[in-house]
């Protein structure tokens, strides 16, 4: 039998629970784990869909991101979220080896200022 | 000194790649806060419509990480990650979701809403600060 690390939440029992839920960490489930984070501002011009390039460092093969944007009114929204006081849309990511594409829809008639922030991680498989 | 636990048939001491590690103290994680449900009343309206309503305070200070869902099919068990948005010919309904330094919110840009709608939310907020206070 294989030595296992458990962590039990408060009022479960790290000896005889068996559900993943009652665990803060189990050495029997893999943790999902950030391998790069960062942010990066942008000024974006007037214009349909566009997207900024955020460069990344990590040279992992398997990766997926999660990004937010700071909208100019200091709200923070996910993919698929406008920005709730102008027509600014933060439309979708796609990543790729070097970079993770920020893709966005600025209607506001001038520029626009934001701030993307990119979690990195293993490949949820 | 860090702490490696690998996988079954990979060597905690050598292994570097974080897909044949189960946990490495070189990597940070998403630490749990909270996470909960709400269900929340979009009123019919055919001409636009906009509404916000507070989905959960924080008060943590900064804005975390976030992560919400919805039941698309309201009972049915059909699941979608928000924000979110429909469109067809003459109706429109966005749903967004925000965090602020204090709060989680939705809010509702709708088109052509024929009839009220109460509609479950699920969140989960992480302790990691987003950087962008």
């Amino acid at each position: 039998m294989s030595k296992q690390i458990r962590v039990a939440r408060g009022g479960k029992n790290a000896l005889t629970s068996t559900d993943p839920n009652d665990f803060i960490f189990h050495s029997e489930y893999n943790t999902f784990k950030i391998v790069e984070e960062g942010s990066e501002e942008f000024v974006m011009g007037a214009t349909g869909e566009a997207e900024e390039s955020v460069s990344i460092e990590t040279t992992h093969s398997n990766q997926f991101a999660f990004v937010f944007c700071k909208f100019a009114n200091g709200r923070v929204g996910s993919p698929g979220t406008k920005a709730s006081d102008v027509n600014f849309w933060f439309t979708k990511v796609e990543i790729d080896a070097t970079n993770i594409l920020c893709s966005y829809v600025n209607l506001t008639g001038g520029n626009y200022t934001a701030t993307f922030k990119y979690y990195i991680c293993e490949l949820p498989l | 000194m860090k702490l490696v636990i690998a996988k079954p048939g990979y060597d905690a001491i050598t292994e570097t790649d974080p897909d044949n590690l189960i946990f490495s103290s070189d990597y940070n994680t998403f630490k749990y806060f909270k996470n909960g449900s709400t269900p929340i009343y979009i009123p019919a309206s055919v001409s636009v419509f906009t509404q916000e309503n507070t989905i959960f305070t924080h008060d943590l200070g900064y804005c975390p990480f976030f992560i919400a869902t919805w039941d698309i099919t309201v009972g049915g068990g059909n699941f979608s990650n928000l924000s979110y948005s429909w469109a067809d010919a003459g109706a429109y309904f966005h749903l967004f979701v925000y965090t602020t330094t204090t709060e989680l919110i939705l809010r509702v840009e709708s088109s052509g809403l024929t009839s009220g709608i109460t509609i479950p939310i699920w969140y989960k907020i992480f302790k990691n600060n987003l950087g962008l206070s």
